[in-house]
């Protein structure tokens, strides 16, 4: 699931950002590169995360979970206040390159699914 | 659209109709334009023309009487019709006596059915209650007013009928100034009485669908949030699962996140409009900075909650079934992205916001 997903989101933030650079210049094409980024690395820092709270259920205690979670997001949060209020980075392009978050993640979800009807009607014809 | 517009302006020839009102009738004073308003006399005749429907439909009801010899055991239309009309009849005659509640019935039943429909048509978004303009209202209390004076006149006498105007029976010695006072006094009281009735339930009106636009501009995504709640358990069919609950269960999580960012996006752009909208440049920056401010702090509150509980409920499943960790773990990773992603778009709206 994590190559799956990371392959997903960075691919739908190539895009992006391409559509960025084609249709916004060289500002919104640069901001939406910069959201790409954003969204692969908070992509990989979410399904690291998810991993070890589902892995470690038994020991990790439920506040802890929502703890780190909560800490993400703050970090994320100044992460981005910081590219938009400090660094100049457009928010238009920005929140399109974001997009690819959304975009990668549905997908990969989606195909993981399909993916996994086809392995259980493979199974049951086999059985059958 | 437009203040003071509603669905009814869409009519075809609903121009023609206004300015053919304007030229026979002229311009109106009240509203402080050269066009007369029709909007209210359009849905007044909707109100009516509904009305008459409905008489149609109860008065068919009443001629099958085996329909009606139990009381139905839900709400139903004709239900909700027989209580208005019983509560109506119940409160005239404890003011004025069976006999005249019952003469008067059908004029203060249809008063108070035309009143309770025109008000909760403007509970309809894109619809202006006709009562919340003094034409409507001044017309009606109008007729409420002459039909009191020519009933009266009517039971007692024209003599009799006003001479109680003079006030009760008293020595000559207190009557000859006190009798002329109260004249003046109850003339006045009768004259005033449809104006200030008209102007108090226009005011209502008005002031309540103000204020209800306000409410729904503010919170127009609090519909949504109501998913949230309609999770309640059917305790009569228990097998029967309703709203959300037939949902997966990441499913519903995410569903009640997106209606929990939802106003949030809202509600900032609605303050910053008003905030655009206000005179004054202090007042601008005050409403932007508290459209930002609210933008990211509720959503990355609601965020922070929303991630607690997905971790929570994923913990929850995996305890309860280890072997399942597998199948949790996918949608856990969506909703926690696309949380994440709606707090971020709601920090951008709030970066964009900001003064």
């Amino acid at each position: 699931m994590k190559t799956r997903t990371l392959r997903s989101v960075s691919v739908a933030a190539l895009m992006l950002s391409a559509l960025g650079f084609v249709l916004g210049g060289v500002s919104i094409g640069v901001s939406a590169a910069v959201g790409g980024i954003v969204a692969v690395l908070d992509a990989w820092a979410i399904t690291w995360l998810a991993k070890r709270i589902v892995r470690g259920a038994g020991a990790l205690d439920r506040g802890f979970a929502a703890v780190l979670l909560g800490a993400k997001l703050a970090i994320l949060l100044s992460v981005c206040w910081a590219l938009l209020a400090r660094w100049g980075v457009d928010p238009l392009g920005f929140s399109v390159g974001l997009g690819a978050l959304v975009l990668g993640m549905l997908y990969a979800g989606t195909e993981l699914a399909v993916l996994q009807t086809h392995a259980q009607r493979e199974a049951q014809t086999g059985e059958g | 659209m437009p203040h003071g517009e509603s669905w009814f302006s869409f009519l075809p020839y609903y121009e023609a109709f206004q300015r053919w009102i304007s030229q026979t009738l002229g311009t109106s004073y009240m509203e402080h334009t050269s066009r007369l308003g029709v909007q209210h006399v359009i849905a007044y005749a909707v109100v009516v023309l509904f009305l008459v429907f409905v008489g149609f439909y109860v008065n068919r009801r009443l001629k099958s009487p085996e329909d009606n010899i139990l009381p139905e055991g839900k709400v139903t239309f004709f239900g909700f019709i027989e209580t208005i009309v019983r509560a109506t009849y119940g409160m005239s005659a404890d003011l004025m006596g069976p006999k005249p509640a019952k003469y008067f019935l059908p004029l203060i039943g249809a008063c108070a059915l035309v009143i309770f429909f025109s008000n909760a048509m403007g509970l309809i978004p894109g619809f202006l209650p006709p009562t919340d303009n003094l034409n409507t209202t001044f017309a009606m209390a109008m007729v409420i007013f002459v039909t009191t004076h020519v009933y009266g006149v009517k039971e007692h006498g024209f003599v009799k009928y006003f001479s109680h105007f003079f006030g009760p029976k008293v020595p000559w010695w207190i009557a000859w100034f006190i009798n002329p006072l109260m004249f003046v006094i109850e003339l006045i009281s009768h004259i005033v009485r449809p104006i200030t009735l008209a102007i108090r339930l226009m005011a209502n009106m008005t002031a309540d669908h103000l204020v209800l636009g306000i409410f729904v501009g503010l919170f127009a995504g609090l519909g949504l949030v109501l998913v949230r709640f309609n999770t309640k358990k059917n305790t009569r069919f228990p097998s029967r699962k309703r709203g959300l609950r037939r949902l997966p269960k990441m499913k519903k999580l995410a569903l009640r996140l997106v209606s929990f960012a939802a106003p949030l996006a809202l509600t900032a752009t609605a303050f910053a409009q008003e905030a655009a909208d206000a005179e004054g440049q202090a007042t601008a920056i005050a409403g932007r900075a508290l459209a930002a401010g609210l933008a990211i702090g509720v959503a990355a509150f609601g965020g922070a909650l929303g991630q607690g509980r997905a971790a929570s409920a994923a913990l929850e499943g995996i305890a309860r079934n280890p072997n399942a960790s597998g199948n949790i773990l996918v949608p856990l990773i969506l909703g926690l992205a696309l949380i994440e992603s709606l707090v971020i778009y709601a920090l951008v709206i709030a970066f964009q916001v900001q003064p």
